[in-house]
């Protein structure tokens, strides 16, 4: 029996089903406790925060709409938890406003060897990635661990496409900066 | 529990804390309410803002204001001392709010902020000069004249009525060889001096024209740096419009003929 898709156990879920649940739980825990201790290098609360993050997701269940990918709409609700916890923390300064999303960006198109390129910077990135800055750390760790594509990660960060481009670059460019 | 139990996973414990009843669901008509209170306050706002901006437009023609460009840079200079600042900020503060209500949309969230928040003054522009079409603030307006508007006769009677300095609507009544004498809606006369540097109109004018003069008044003269014609229609509802309605201040004696040269 083909297994069914995440959208296919959420909608079971919907119609009451919670051990379906578990089984969406098995399968992004992993993702979701590597993205907790990618993103928020250096805070120990990373399993508590993913626990929080399935509590939220089972209550809001119902505002999944099972003709979109379940897994953004995962991830959107792990970043707030991850967010909250910066912003509870106060280690990190968060700016209410970034100008990054007023004006329009044109997006770098990928290159040929971009495979190659991006498992050679897996390994910088995971030694450097607590020195950059929250709003250039989580698309670099969304992009590059979690293998999302840029509208993936626009709909998780609600900003526009263009700037996920302006946030990966320029978080790159300080993560060349550290390991030269 | 001791230290050879194995430690739940994640998933473990959270689907026990579901089963326990400790969490539960939030409802389908949860989030349908949700949505639709969010859309009722986007279409609130956005028919706030457009009244807003049809009154900013109406009040702007009906105290002669939005006239005042055409005078030179004194006009200019006094058209944008005269803008209702406060309605313009409450205005761009809604404008925000608004911004950040849709931007729980895709279509919002996935453009730059500059293009959603044009898209949202176009919007506003457009929404408005079709409200203003509407007989709507007329209507306000004589309803405040007469304190029958409880919740925004302020705004009518604060922006609308109120009387602009050195902006004076009115039919020519008598001309003269350095003027001409006007009188008002609220059927004051003034004497209207037409100074050297005033900026006329192309056309004569003529006794029976509607007019708007801009000049410093002293007593019942005029010094006018400009007088512009207007057409019955724009007469009919513009300049000074409800103010006939109101007490009239203490007339001035009119002052006597000139003789015609």
């Amino acid at each position: 029996m083909p297994s069914l898709t995440d959208e296919e156990i959420a909608s079971r879920v919907q119609r009451g089903s919670r051990d379906d649940f578990g089984i969406l739980m098995e399968r992004y825990e992993a993702k979701m406790l590597r993205y907790a201790h990618k993103f928020l290098f250096g805070y120990d609360e990373a399993e508590d925060l993913v626990q929080e993050v399935f509590l939220k997701a089972y209550i809001n269940i119902q505002s999944f709409n099972i003709k979109r990918r379940f897994s953004p709409w995962l991830y959107r609700i792990a970043h707030n938890e991850f967010l909250n916890a910066i912003k509870k923390k106060g280690k990190e300064p968060l700016p209410f406003f970034d100008p990054d999303t007023l004006f329009p960006h044109p997006i770098a198109a990928a290159t040929a060897d971009s495979d190659l390129h991006k498992q050679e910077l897996r390994s910088e990135l995971d030694q450097y990635l607590g020195k950059l800055d929250a709003r250039y750390r989580e698309p670099l760790v969304l992009y590059f661990f979690e293998e999302m594509s840029y509208r993936e990660i626009a709909d998780i960060l609600q900003i526009p496409v263009s700037t996920v481009g302006v946030r990966l670059k320029r978080g790159l460019d300080y993560l060349r900066k550290f390991y030269k | 529990m001791d230290n050879n139990t194995p430690q739940k996973s994640i998933h473990e414990r959270v689907l026990e804390r579901i089963k326990g009843g400790e969490v539960s669901m939030h409802s389908h008509w949860y989030f349908v309410l949700r949505g639709a209170l969010l859309a009722v306050g986007i279409i609130a706002l956005a028919l706030t803002v457009f009244f807003i901006f049809s009154f900013i437009i109406f009040a702007l023609r009906v105290s002669g204001v939005w006239f005042m460009p055409v005078f030179g840079w004194r006009g200019f200079g006094e058209f944008i001392w005269s803008l209702p600042w406060l309605l313009i900020v409450v205005s761009l503060v809604f404008i925000i709010i608004l911004e950040i209500l849709t931007r729980h949309y895709a279509l919002a969230y996935r453009q730059p902020l500059l293009y959603s928040a044009l898209f949202i003054i176009a919007i506003a522009a457009l929404g408005s000069v079709a409200f203003a079409q509407l007989p709507l603030h007329r209507s306000f307006l004589l309803k405040a004249n007469e304190n029958k508007l409880p919740v925004a006769g302020f705004l009518y009677r604060g922006f609308a009525l109120q009387e602009q300095e050195h902006i004076y609507p009115g039919v020519v009544r008598e001309m003269a060889s350095d003027g001409f004498q006007l009188q008002t809606r609220r059927q004051e006369i003034l004497r209207v001096l037409i100074t050297q540097d005033a900026k006329l109109p192309y056309e004569k004018i003529t006794v029976g024209n509607f007019v708007i003069v801009f000049g410093e008044r002293d007593e019942g003269v005029v010094r006018a740096m400009g007088v512009r014609l207007l057409d019955s229609e724009t007469w009919e509802h513009g300049p000074g419009f409800g103010r006939h309605m109101m007490t009239s201040p203490p007339s001035y004696q009119p002052f006597p003929t000139m003789p015609m040269q």
